[in-house]
């Protein structure tokens, strides 16, 4: 007689490795494709938060956090890249890497290698400058990536691609329709009785008279936060039921409003 | 070989064992030698080694002494007194220290007089170093290290590795090793166990001595101290067990006849009066609580009661207060200017006092050994009579102690647990073992097994840590900056790395956790502080009390809790982390009694046969022996009682909610372990929230809807038990914790790098970064094993708890499922929980008697029906 297990249901780890990679939209002309935003429109790929380096930034601190965001990312860039070879631009929405000082060994190698891999699957690539890219410069003028100090108005979806960290002060942030921002790394915690998970999410909703969608931050070291509990961006000091959420972890899930959310 | 000594030495061979100047000291001030000292002395002299079990005020001191300074005088006599260590005292309190410096000195100074009047001099040197000892007495030490030198495991640890004090060291010849019962059950004594080995290395023919108060198992104890010879084969120790000596006076007290047709105010008026009496009836009392909080509840009720006897006469003392405080109110009981001094468990260790002649126990001390270690207290000099009262606050406290007591006289100990294979301790020792110069891995391996908490280390393990130091969990390009130590595979060799080495070891060197306190805020104002501990509970919702109000938790950022306004009872007592939890074998014995009781019940004894009965098996007064009955009687009359071969699973449906409440009456460290596995799966089975309320009696599971308990109970399987805690602990405020403490034990997280020290919110923010990465990289990563284990194994009881669970599978614990419309007797101090809270006792007992109001309607009913 076989006993039935509680523990069969239970995954093997709290990680799943196999990803489906179905683009999910969730705002007209925007599809979430895991962790990363796809605009059919402008055919281009827009990347949240890398965090590059932050492993040897915590190692200067005596914070012995093992290095693997980068072969993560690397991971599902190439799980990403086997499904769509390649496309017209890409967009490192800001915070590439991690440390406010001059780019560190780790920065520097992971940077220019991230870079050397997109230019395979892209024509241009643009870096958005976030507030933790204080000396990125060096990096893209290396590269020979077009850097982007305030953000890009996108042409045929008339988004706003921007990090997040300010209000832009640009004419073409003024008359775009949608406001794509990265900064805050959305991330809801879900509760099933016995167990609590948070995952990374992607969240649409108003800001002003724009549509905002905010993605996760494409790293595998900072698990994300949820933005009810203190956003960092100007963009999401309002109240934030009326946002939906789009959790991620094999595939991209539809969870609805936040008000409805815990 | 442990061995029992259980022949004194007679009196004429001690004396002609000691030095004839010492021997004169003893028969001048003490007129001969205390009844440890007639089984230690000889011992020590013929270099045995020795655990002394004896309790305050015996002469312990000098027990372990007294050969030692004899030793040094003939040397001195001879010429051959030199300038290095040849005893080191290690004791865990840095106050003990001092007063071990003034116990010593006291016979040195008589030496020195009559010696005087001999035209001899015994330049005997007695020196403390601890963390607090400053530089240029260090460096004077360097130049002529004490021959008695008098300190903490960290300050051991850092001077082992120290080239040129540890010099000073090669010829030890003795270690003590006080309060060795307190030491051996935590980490500490896990580093120090470890440290004794490196000392042994240095110093191959050193004999160990240690000092403890009463514990069980001794023959444990004594391995401990003296490690093992060869695997599972300990080194030789005698062991002396004089910790019955004292006369103990003990009884247990019910403030009221009757505990629960009562109302709060009139229990803590007779509370208060009974303290009262009792130490307007003593010289001097101190008063053991279970709380820092009702330490300084009780000071400040009598002080508020009765403002003429105690103003300027009572001080409290817990680890919250300053130490200039503890200090202050330590003096003033040992000058006599206080009467009453009221503790927690920052009392309970042997600091002088002065003379203590009663110790009160306000409510139940949870464990056989505490009790009598905390009574111990009392009566320091050697033939006074110990006086102990254990004053009971409730029902189950009554029965508790009533079992406790019957137990401490009948001299039935409960067991201390010693932690074993610690891996984070055991990866930062290592690092010490090679911060000078390289060893062979192999003997590295060899000399750590030899220490009784690792006595068991797999090889496997041992690897995992080597791996772990020498940063194997890194890519090869960036090895060098995870790596603590090099090894090479080749030569079998291992050694530091880095020239910052040994300052990192000594700024990081320890295993006592930073703690610090938990600011809870409702939007931007801070209302109040609690405990880091008191998070590993709370969750979502859960409402807790904090200074007069009730606040819901909300969510946690870093060391910052958002909590908003909340009517209602809280859920979680603001105590729950300080709660000393029942030790296991009292809880079995509270269980036999349960047992013997339900019979007596059952084969339908008279009230006056129980009652004989209960005065005859507990030593306690006749209005508690009424109030046990009518207890028991009550319960039997509702449901069963719950024992020792059955558990009672009641289900109880009020407002709203379903309660599975299980009478595992094992105590809280196994029942958190049992609760956490049957949430889990109840959890599982509903998709729902499930609710813990934990206690030692048992714990209830609370939820929404409707569940079948025949079904939770076959889905708990014995063989997988340790995986569904695993499981169960994953995302848990619990395992997070710890594991911040074992990174930082381990060097994976250094609190002081660089010159700057992390503030504990830095730590703990960086850690839990590191932990998921490390659940990312390898769920087996040695530092995540060793937090899961001292949260299974330390924190909670896992090994009984899977004794249970098996014991259940296989129908010899029957678990008996009753449906009832109303929590019994036993279930109510358990459900009550909430309502415990300081500010809101009113509703806690007015609660218990709306539930006793319906049991008794019940009781009454079925009798009427008879």
């Amino acid at each position: 007689m076989k006993k039935e297990s509680i523990l069969q249901h239970e995954k093997e780890n709290l990680f799943p490795q196999k990803k489906t990679l179905l683009p999910v939209e969730i705002a007209p002309g925007f599809q979430a494709v895991d962790l990363a935003l796809y605009v059919p429109a402008d055919d281009c790929l827009i990347l949240g938060d890398l965090q590059l380096g932050l492993e040897e930034h915590y190692n200067n601190q005596g914070i012995f956090l093992p290095r693997f965001n980068f072969k993560e990312v690397k991971e599902h860039l190439h799980a990403l890249f086997a499904e769509k070879k390649h496309v017209s631009h890409i967009f490192l929405n800001g915070d590439i890497k991690h440390g406010f000082g001059n780019a560190s060994n780790q920065e520097w190698r992971e940077v220019i290698q991230l870079l050397e891999l997109l230019s395979e699957h892209a024509d241009k690539i643009t870096i958005i400058k976030g507030n933790h890219d204080i000396a990125i410069e060096p990096i893209a003028r290396f590269a020979k990536v077009k850097l982007e100090k305030k953000g890009v108005l996108l042409e045929h979806s008339h988004a706003y691609v921007c990090h997040g960290h300010e209000i832009p002060n640009d004419e073409a942030y003024d008359h775009a329709h949608t406001v794509i921002i990265g900064h805050d790394h959305p991330a809801i915690e879900l509760q099933d009785g016995a167990t609590k998970q948070k995952y990374k999410c992607f969240l649409a909703g108003n800001y002003e008279r724009k549509r905002i969608i905010v993605l996760p931050s494409f790293n595998f070291a900072a698990p994300g936060s949820d933005p009810r509990e203190g956003a960092l961006s100007p963009f999401l000091q309002g109240k934030l039921d009326h946002f939906r959420a789009w959790l991620v972890e094999d595939n991209v899930y539809d969870f609805g409003l936040l008000e409805r959310l815990n | 070989m442990i061995t029992r000594l259980t022949q004194k030495f007679p009196e004429k061979e001690v004396y002609a064992s000691l030095h004839p100047l010492l021997g004169g000291y003893f028969q001048h001030h003490f007129k001969g030698f205390t009844e440890p000292q007639l089984y230690s002395i000889v011992s020590v002299h013929r270099r045995d080694n020795i655990l002394i079990s004896a309790p305050t005020g015996t002469g312990k001191t000098l027990s372990a002494f007294a050969a030692v300074l004899s030793e040094l005088m003939h040397l001195s006599d001879v010429g051959q007194l030199e300038d290095k260590v040849y005893a080191v005292y290690v004791s865990p309190l840095r106050a003990l220290s001092n007063d071990i410096e003034k116990n010593l000195k006291a016979p040195l100074e008589e030496v020195q007089k009559a010696a005087a009047k001999l035209g001899k001099e015994y330049p005997i040197r007695v020196g403390v170093r601890t963390g607090d000892t400053p530089q240029n007495e260090r460096a004077a030490m360097l130049k002529k290290p004490p021959h008695i030198l008098i300190t903490t495991p960290e300050t051991l640890a850092i001077m082992l590795t120290a080239p040129k004090f540890s010099l000073a060291m090669k010829e030890t010849r003795w270690i003590i090793v006080d309060e060795i019962h307190a030491i051996a059950s935590g980490k500490r004594g896990t580093m120090l166990a470890l440290s004794m080995e490196s000392l042994q290395r240095l110093s191959p023919a050193i004999t160990r001595i240690g000092l403890s108060a009463t514990v069980a198992p001794l023959d444990e104890i004594a391995n401990y101290l003296v490690g093992n010879e060869t695997k599972g084969s300990s080194r030789p120790c005698k062991v002396v067990d004089v910790s019955h000596i004292k006369q103990m006076d003990m009884k247990v007290l019910s403030p009221l006849p009757d505990l629960i047709n009562t109302t709060q105010k009139k229990m803590d008026k007779a509370v208060y009066e009974l303290l009262d009496d009792l130490i307007g009836n003593h010289r001097s009392t101190l008063i053991f609580t279970n709380t820092r909080a009702a330490t300084e509840r009780v000071v400040h009720h009598l002080k508020e009661k009765f403002p003429s006897k105690y103003e300027g006469f009572i001080g409290a003392h817990h680890s919250s207060l300053s130490r200039e405080h503890r200090l202050h109110v330590e003096d003033n009981l040992k000058t006599g200017k206080y009467k009453v001094c009221v503790s927690s468990t920052s009392l309970e260790l042997g600091i002088d006092i002065g003379y203590i002649d009663l110790v009160i126990l306000l409510g139940s001390p949870k464990g056989v050994a505490r009790a009598l270690q905390r009574i111990g207290r009392a009566g320091h000099k050697l033939h006074d009579v110990v006086k102990g009262r254990i004053v009971v606050l409730d029902r189950d406290d009554l029965v508790e102690c009533g079992v406790l007591l019957k137990n401490a006289i009948e001299k039935n100990i409960d067991r201390v647990h010693v932690p074993k294979n610690a891996l984070d301790v055991l990866a930062q020792h290592i690092i010490g073992m090679v911060v000078n110069d390289p060893r062979k891995i192999e003997e590295v391996y060899e000399e750590v097994t030899h220490a009784y908490p690792y006595e068991t280390l797999s090889r496997t393990d041992f690897n995992a840590i080597i791996d772990y130091l020498s940063g194997h969990y890194a890519g090869l390009e960036v090895r060098h900056v995870y790596a603590k130590v090099w090894i090479d595979e080749a030569t079998g060799m291992m050694g530091k790395r880095g020239k910052m080495a040994r300052m990192l070891y000594m700024t990081n060197l320890g295993t006592i956790p930073d703690e610090a306190k938990v600011k809870v805020k409702i939007g931007e104002h801070v209302i109040g502080t609690f405990d880091e501990a008191f998070m590993d509970r709370l969750k979502k919702g859960d409402r807790f009390a904090l200074g007069g109000n009730t606040m819901e938790f909300q969510f946690a950022r870093g060391m910052t809790v958002q909590a908003k306004a909340s009517a209602g009872v809280p859920t979680i007592p603001s105590w729950v982390s300080e709660m000393l939890p029942l030790s296991y074998d009292l809880a079995l014995e509270i269980q036999k009694f349960r047992k013997l009781m339900q019979e007596k019940f059952r084969l339908k004894k008279s009230k006056k046969e129980i009652l004989t009965f209960i005065d005859s098996y507990l030593y306690v007064d006749k209005n508690a022996a009424n109030a046990i009955y009518e207890y028991f009687y009550q319960q039997f009359r509702f449901a069963e009682i719950p024992h020792h071969g059955s558990v009672l699973l009641e289900v109880v449906k009020e407002e709203g909610m379903t309660n599975f409440v299980f009478h595992t009456l094992f105590g809280r460290r196994v029942n958190d372990a049992l609760s956490r596995a049957y949430a889990y799966a109840l959890g599982r089975m509903i998709h729902q929230d499930v609710d813990i309320l934990l206690g030692d009696n048992g714990f209830a599971l609370r939820f929404g809807g409707k569940a079948s308990p025949e079904k939770l109970i076959s889905l708990v399987h014995s063989w997988e038990f340790e995986k569904i805690l695993e499981i169960a602990l994953r995302t848990s405020e619990v395992l997070r914790r710890r594991f911040r403490h074992c990174a930082t034990r381990a060097f994976m997280i250094l609190r002081t790098y660089m010159g700057r020290t992390k503030s504990v919110g830095r730590q703990q923010m960086s850690s839990r970064l590191l932990l998921s990465a490390v659940m990312r990289m390898d769920e087996n990563f040695p530092i995540l094993r060793e937090a899961r284990r001292e949260v299974l194994e330390d924190l909670m009881d896992m090994t009984h708890a899977k004794e249970i669970i098996t014991a259940i599978e296989q129908g010899m614990i029957k678990v008996d499922i009753t449906h009832l419309d109303t929590f019994s007797p036993f279930a109510f101090n358990l459900i009550a929980q909430g309502h415990y809270d300081l500010v809101k006792l009113e509703d806690r007992l007015s609660f218990i008697k709306r539930m006793h109001e319906k049991v008794m309607q019940h009781v009454n009913e079925t009798d009427a029906q008879l």
